[in-house]
């Protein structure tokens, strides 16, 4: 079907089939290495040469079929449908290139395929394709040696991903929660201007923000220096901009645990703790809330399961906003709580309590 | 008589990804409803419409035969007047029987028939099947492989896979129609959940086929079904109120039919060969997933 071959590409990396944008960032009747344009002609082509009656029925065909939805990832736009029919947690996940973002999205969705985590059961997702597909390099069909993440590309935007949970106990309603892979690309011009910070508006949106800083590099003393100074210029940038503060709750992941070797006195997890330290000292006093957690997405070790870590983040992230953490009344807190269902509620809200 | 108009009509959707033994189910059901040989099941009322796929199926059931695949041309819509063992009030069960390779293609191309969208939106319930031994997993390139492979291979294969690299350029490309089973049987419910705009419950009986192949290995279907498809039990568990769920592990055909069938041939009841697990339901009785979702509400 047309719109089916339309959404390919020659490039192997390319994701325009479930995101419908080119990776470099082209207009897709623009791009040299889209398909649609060859497969749309040869289309064209046969639909020429094909019987008259045979394209009547096939027209027929297609006004007799439903489209259903498409699955995409989402973008800060589209997932206004969700976020206006439910509350929902906005999860920002930050860091530089190759600190694990995609993977960490990718493994905790993919821990869900083994059963319940951190409490809670899988409710349902509105992009299971797109993340399907990021899971797709670490399973056997891709026919890799090693699994592997394929690199978010700047052209994809800033991508959410969706997924619905429910408490184990089913005690309380399912809850929405949209996860953002962005390029590393995006946080980097964050870091060097204001105008590239405010390029990242789905930071005001925030609920939690999940800074990831490679363990890998933290472990190696030539590469540590530059990650962490990364690290706390995307902070500071992204204060002074006002794109997150004090109704932001920020959560430090150190990626891949793995790497950084076993617990006990070494000289990479010592640097951790100074680390830790510093930065709470430098920026706690600046947001709703400041954590450190150590997590293996994905290891390269089988004694860190998949999703290492993300058990104990992950039920702060579905069950706390900052919205109810601001020192108001008990009264109005719990008010909010009681009472606040969709986004328009939410705004409602921050109205009467200002 | 009861007049035709006064008899209630209950439409349930019967969904399932191809070889998943929906037909074999059908064809087994309409042996067990006309032929009344077990007791307290749903039973024929009246024959009624045109019966020439149920009959076509049976024959073949009957015959020790493989029931055979529906493909996308010969789609039924199944149609039985039937009461409940000593009821006198009938029901008219309608069941679309369709090609499992459909239900792949609603997955991959993000759309259905209006046809089908007409059945989604009167359905009372459904029954989704599943093949017990054809479900594919997300299996992934697991490090605990590799350490395995690191006490098992010897130092030149060691060496080799140490060194490999993945050229991207030759490596498959992600294909939809390759995804979990239990990812496209989830999505396939939430196009279900999309499509319908009412907020009534729509009770679902997971049928877990081809019981007889794994009966030994799992205390229940229900284990079987959060063992091997955990994404699906979960979604199930969490969206109770909206699709209320039971787990029965059935086998239509009673083992398998490329071995000795004698043992089947000699049931002097064929509906006896039926193996049926399931809470509440009786071990030969294949109509009681279709009874509790009519009692369901």
């Amino acid at each position: 079907m047309p719109e089916i071959i339309a959404h390919r590409c020659k490039l192997s990396e390319c994701t325009v089939a479930t995101t419908d944008k080119c990776i470099e960032g082209l207009e897709l009747s623009v791009c040299p290495n889209h398909l649609g344009a060859e497969a749309e002609a040869e289309s064209k082509y046969i639909e020429k040469n094909s019987e008259a009656e045979s394209v009547q029925a096939e027209k027929h065909d297609e006004t007799e079929m439903v489209n259903l939805p498409d699955g995409l990832d989402l973008t800060p736009a589209t997932a206004s449908r969700i976020t206006r029919a439910r509350l929902t947690h906005v999860v920002v996940i930050a860091g530089d290139q190759d600190a694990g973002k995609t993977t960490l999205l990718a493994s905790l969705y993919d821990r869900f395929q083994e059963g319940s985590f951190g409490g809670f059961l899988f409710a349902g997702c509105d992009t299971l394709p797109g993340l399907e597909r990021r899971c797709f390099p670490s399973r056997l069909l891709s026919e890799r040696v090693h699994p592997d993440t394929i690199r978010t590309p700047r052209g994809d935007g800033q991508s959410l991903l969706h997924l619905r949970l429910r408490k184990q106990d089913l005690s309380r309603a399912t809850q929405d929660l949209l996860l953002s892979d962005i390029s590393g690309e995006f946080f980097r011009d964050a870091c060097d201007s204001t105008d590239g910070c405010q390029q990242l508006k789905i930071l005001r949106r925030a609920d939690h923000l999940a800074l990831c800083l490679d363990g890998e590099k933290l472990a190696s003393s030539g590469l540590r220096h530059e990650a962490i100074q990364t690290s706390k210029l995307l902070l500071q940038s992204a204060l002074d901009a006002e794109m997150i503060g004090r109704r932001t709750f920020v959560d430090v992941l150190i990626t891949k645990r793995d790497l950084l070797g076993p617990p006990g006195p070494s000289t990479a997890l010592e640097f951790l703790n100074r680390l830790r330290r510093g930065l709470k000292s430098e920026f706690e006093h600046r947001f709703g809330r400041l954590r450190f957690f150590e997590v293996a997405a994905r290891s390269r070790v089988a004694q860190f399961p998949l999703a290492y870590g993300l058990e104990r983040i992950l039920p702060s992230w579905i069950e706390d906003t900052p919205l109810y953490a601001q020192p108001e009344p008990i009264d109005q807190r719990s008010l909010a709580s009681s009472v606040v269902r969709t986004e328009f509620d939410r705004y409602l809200l921050r109205r009467l309590m200002r | 008589m009861t007049s035709r108009a006064s008899i209630a009509t209950h439409k349930q959707l019967i969904i399932g990804l191809p070889e998943t033994g929906k037909t074999t189910f059908l064809a087994a059901l309409w042996h067990v409803v006309a032929s009344r040989e077990v007791s307290n099941s749903l039973r024929l009322t009246r024959l009624d419409g045109d019966r020439k796929h149920l009959n076509k199926i049976r024959k073949a059931w009957l015959e020790f035969r493989e029931v055979g695949r529906t493909v996308q041309t010969t789609e039924q819509l199944v149609t039985m007047r039937l009461s409940v063992a000593g009821g006198t009030e009938s029901v008219e069960l309608i069941f679309p029987d369709m090609d499992g390779e459909s239900f792949r293609q609603q997955w991959v191309d993000r759309k259905w028939t209006k046809e089908y969208d007409d059945l989604v939106s009167e359905a009372d319930g459904i029954l989704l099947f599943v093949h017990s031994m054809k479900a594919v997993g997300p299996d992934r390139i697991d490090p605990s492989i590799d350490e395995a492979v690191s006490v098992l291979g010897d130092e030149e294969d060691l060496a080799e896979d140490a060194t490999a690299i993945d050229y991207e350029a030759s490596l498959p490309q992600w294909n939809s129609k390759d995804a979990p089973t239990q990812v496209q049987l989830v999505e396939l419910l939430q196009f279900i959940e999309h499509r319908r705009h009412d907020v009534s419950v729509l009770p679902i009986a997971v049928v877990v086929s081809a019981w007889d192949i794994i009966m030994t290995r799992y205390d229940s279907a229900e284990e079987w079904l959060s063992k091997r498809l955990p994404l699906l039990d979960q979604y199930l568990k969490a969206n109770i109120e909206r699709f209320p769920s039971r787990v029965y592990g059935i086998s239509a055909q009673g083992a398998p039919l490329d071995g000795d069938v004698a043992d089947l041939q000699r049931h002097e009841h064929q509906s006896d060969r039926i193996i049926v697990v399931g809470e509440g339901c009786e071990p030969h009785d294949i109509t009681a997933p279709v009874k509790w979702v009519m009692e369901t509400e």
